[in-house]
């Protein structure tokens, strides 16, 4: 009997525990069709507002919070590239011109610290300073600073790219300097002058600094300094109250101080960050797809959010290996690449993914349908999914009882994409040797041509034509292009191209890698960003990083962060 | 004692050098290049990374790195991060505050339910209440810590409102990752405070208390518990250690820039220096823990505390103890 009664009082427990645990999943009102599966389309660009008609605040607010998603990461001028840094550098370092769009030219660019940019030949570029720059510390920014400024990130800064495309850099006066390019190419002048990890800082302040100023109290000519900065937790930026650029007119998005101070919190983990907006405990984040039910609903924002996606910089493609010296059977049988690639269903991966339409777009190339240059036509014949082809050209290729690959990606790439990749190409007879690597042993081996016959990889650039070049120019590579592609043809044809910039010549390079059948493009997603209602405008960099600087917010907006 | 101390000491000497040159050796050999990472894909040149390589002094052989590296631990130079260019051991030093707090809190928190729930248990054992508590300890133990967090930061943040999801500040955002630290650990104390109390109130001599009518509150907490204190000692101490530089999990989901996270971070990153003078840090610092838990077990147990006397001590002690008694007792006691 007592047995009885402490088994009931036991289930009675076990139940009741469930219970409270489940009570703490969900959401608070009663779950509909949108909280997970999105019905319309996030448009790109497109700016979901929340609370439309409110009046935008004509002074500057008191502060706004950001939510960063790398810890790991400094805001000294130099220094490694890292997520966290990408995302708030364009705050605290200024550079010469700011790139309004991805893929923008110098000519829509907004003079930053240069005060005029003229275009002297397709290598050479005049540029003026103002001759009134100073730093929040005094002190002046010259030709001179600006010059040693490019030398410090390209080497110390190691963004070796910058230093690549330059050939020298000639200072005319104290506010005339003359870029010189290596070589001609379309997007290389903009990539120079714009470049999202340059910072143009005083020479002399740099070399004196100590370790502690380099990271928290710098001296700096961007329209906000770093007030705080707890490595790996928080950053706090607050407006330089007395800016070197008066004149409101010629300020623009880069000099614009609309909030005093900005505080960026560090959540790595992405569940989190959506947390804390639907908790108001910051004002804005990105957030993964998987949280985009949070905040979405019915092809439109819920209210109290505001939305933006953007994308297109990066595309998720899938490269064949083309070393013929490295043993892989795939090198040297364009059949057998091309039974591979007809035997992807692109749609599928996608979808295993977790991805649709609202925030993620097919690749029908290497680079994204965004990428300027992007031809419409080639979305008609791109490795069109067809098993059966796939099994035929297996057989021609002369393996009609299958054959085994190496199929490398990194661990951080989804589990279930992996899976109908794989279950796709099992499917026609090709089997697969997994192997999944953590980025660093990723980043080691996929340099090795002995390592892997298929790989799939995050490409992108400013362009089509300047993806094309970071993916197939043998200068980047030890061992021809990134999957090891020494096509003269190839190279020739992305030389010209970046002469050029004409689109027959981008046609001339996509017909050229579909010849091949070097690999192919598969999807490519957006970066979704939330924030409170109250935000009316939001803006994003070239790099689509925010300027949350120039944001337009609503009168009555207030930041609900909590200082501590 | 303070020789005993001493010695500790100055064996954790030896036992920190082999583990500076143990994981020295597993970084130099572990694949994953630190120079590919940071300057990404396409845009370095072999004459580059060569240059990178060298600038970081990872293009020197085995031995000669070795030595730099001994070298700066000797100095106690943990070097710069490759990474950020920083110093690891100011970045450890201001990070191990945090994960301290974090490992001490949990630490009290698992000691103060733990221990009297296990007592708790072990008196009542077989009976209705000991077997909620088993149950119950049981589920709290197969909880996943990240799915704990993420279900509290639902529940205390999203749905009550009471306290702050992420970051770090004042009390309040230690609360949920100190019980999210501690609910596994937590029910094994209490089931090894239950398990040791049980032997113990088994023996001769809590029966002996019992019948010299000593009330059950002295015997439990008076006799009793002193006695099975030395297992659960033992696990708090290592719960500690592994609490200094393994609470990733917890950091990573509460936002807290620890020990666990800055490691982790530079293991991806194969950030040598960082991971390198982190696992050095959490060695020297588990080394002290097992110290300290050592020198409880003497306060715990007399014997054990007889036993850390010096030579010199206890050669004074049989040298009285032979003049009051028979030479021939003394030998029949050891």
């Amino acid at each position: 009997m007592r047995k009885s009664v402490s088994k009931k009082i036991m289930a009675l427990l076990l139940a009741a525990m469930l219970l409270i645990t489940l009570g703490a999943c969900g959401s608070s009102e009663e779950p509909t069709e949108g909280d997970t599966q999105p019905q319309e389309t996030l448009s790109l660009g497109e700016q979901n507002i929340g609370a439309e008609g409110d009046a935008a605040a004509s002074e500057q607010i008191e502060y706004v919070s950001y939510a960063l998603n790398s810890a790991s990461f400094d805001l000294k001028p130099f220094s490694s590239p890292a997520s966290g840094r990408a995302q708030t550098f364009q705050y605290v370092w200024p550079r010469l011109v700011y790139l309004t769009s991805y893929g923008g030219s110098l000519e829509e660019a907004e003079m930053w610290l240069a005060k005029s940019v003229t275009r002297v030949d397709d290598v050479t570029c005049d540029v003026e300073l103002y001759d009134y720059i100073y730093d929040n510390k005094g002190n002046h920014i010259t030709a001179e600073d600006v010059k040693w400024s490019y030398e410090m990130v390209a080497t110390v800064g190691q963004s070796v790219e910058v230093g690549n495309l330059l050939k020298e850099i000639q200072i005319l006066d104290d506010y005339n300097l003359r870029f010189i390019l290596n070589s001609p190419g379309t997007g290389k002048m903009e990539t120079v002058l714009g470049f999202h990890r340059m910072a143009i800082c005083d020479k002399d302040w740099y070399e004196n600094a100590t370790e502690e100023e380099l990271l928290s109290d710098i001296a700096t000519a961007a329209p906000y300094y770093i007030k705080e900065f707890v490595s790996g937790s928080l950053v706090v930026f607050e407006a330089v109250e007395d800016y070197w650029q008066k004149d409101e007119s010629l300020r623009g998005i880069s000099g614009s101080q609309n909030v005093k101070t900005i505080y960026c919190p560090v959540i790595a983990e992405p569940s989190v960050r959506a947390i804390s907006v639907e908790n108001k405990e910051v004002d804005f984040t990105d957030i993964q797809i998987s949280d985009l039910g949070t905040f979405y609903e019915n092809g439109a924002v819920k209210d109290g959010y505001n939305m933006l996606a953007v994308g297109g910089t990066t595309a998720l493609d899938l490269f064949l290996n083309m070393d013929e010296e490295s043993g892989s059977p795939v090198a040297t049988n364009l059949k057998l690449r091309q039974a591979i690639l007809y035997a992807i269903d692109a749609e599928s991966c996608r979808i295993a993914a977790g991805l649709d339409d609202s925030c993620s777009w097919l690749c029908y190339d290497f680079g994204t349908v965004q990428m300027a240059g992007f031809n419409e036509a080639w979305k008609e014949d791109y490795w069109t999914y067809d098993p059966d082809k796939a099994k035929a050209l297996l057989e021609e290729a002369g393996y009609p009882d299958g054959i085994t690959l190496r199929f490398m990606y990194t661990s951080n790439m989804s589990s279930g994409m992996v899976a109908v990749l794989t279950e796709n190409l099992e499917a026609v007879g090709i089997h697969v040797e997994v192997m999944g690597y953590d980025q660093a042993l990723y980043n080691t081996y996929k340099y090795d041509s002995s390592v892997w016959d298929i790989i799939i990889d995050n490409k992108g650039g400013y362009s089509l034509i300047d993806n094309y070049n970071n993916l197939f120019s043998p200068g980047g590579y030890t061992n021809g292009g990134v999957n090891f592609c020494k096509d003269q043809t190839l190279y020739d044809l992305v030389d010209k191209g970046m002469l050029t910039g004409a689109q027959e010549d981008y046609d001339a390079i996509h017909d050229r890698t579909v010849e091949l059948a070097m690999g192919r493009g598969l999807y490519a997603s957006a970066t979704i960003y939330v924030s409170q209602d109250g935000i009316l405008d939001m803006i994003t960099n070239h790099y689509m990083y925010p300027m949350v600087n120039a944001w337009t917010y609503a009168e009555d907006f207030v930041s609900n962060y909590k200082i501590n | 004692m303070i020789k005993y101390i001493a010695k500790r000491l100055l064996q954790m000497i030896p036992v920190l050098i082999c583990v500076a040159i143990l994981i020295f050796t597993l970084m130099f050999f572990v694949p994953g290049d630190p120079v590919q990472i940071m300057l990404g894909d396409y845009t370095s040149t072999p004459e580059q990374i060569a240059e990178t390589r060298a600038r970081l002094g990872i293009d020197k052989p085995y031995w000669e790195q070795l030595v730099i590296y001994l070298n700066g631990i000797v100095h106690l130079d943990f070097g710069e991060s490759f990474i950020l260019g920083n110093d690891v051991g100011e970045e450890l030093l201001e990070r191990f505050p945090r994960s301290l707090t974090l490992a001490l809190s949990s630490l009290g928190f698992i000691v103060i339910l733990g221990v009297p729930l296990g007592v708790l248990c072990a008196l009542n054992a077989g009976k209705l209440l000991d077997k909620i508590l088993m149950v119950l300890t049981l589920i709290l133990n197969s909880m996943p810590t990240f799915w704990l967090g993420l279900l509290m930061i639902l529940l205390f943040s999203v749905r009550l409102n009471w306290l702050p999801s992420n970051g770090i500040g004042g009390v309040e955002y230690y609360v949920m990752p100190i019980i999210a630290a501690s609910v596994g650990s937590l029910a094994n104390i209490t089931r090894q405070t239950r398990s040791s109390m049980l032997e113990v109130i088994r023996s001769d001599y809590v029966t002996t208390a019992r019948s010299k009518g000593l009330s059950e509150r002295k015997i439990t907490y008076g006799h009793a518990l002193p006695n099975a204190l030395i297992p659960i000692i033992t696990i708090c101490g290592s719960y500690f250690g592994f609490m200094i530089g393994g609470t990733t999990v917890i950091e990573t989901v509460f936002s807290i820039p620890g020990i666990g996270s800055y490691l982790v971070n530079s293991i991806n990153s194969r950030d040598y220096p960082v991971v390198r003078g982190s696992i050095l840090f959490i060695a020297f610092s588990f080394s002290v823990i097992m110290l300290v838990v050592d020198l409880l077990y003497a306060f715990a147990d007399p014997r054990i505390k007889a036993s850390y006397a010096g030579n010199k001590r206890k050669k004074k002690e049989t040298a009285e103890t032979g003049a009051d008694e028979q030479p021939a007792a003394g030998k029949e006691g050891t």
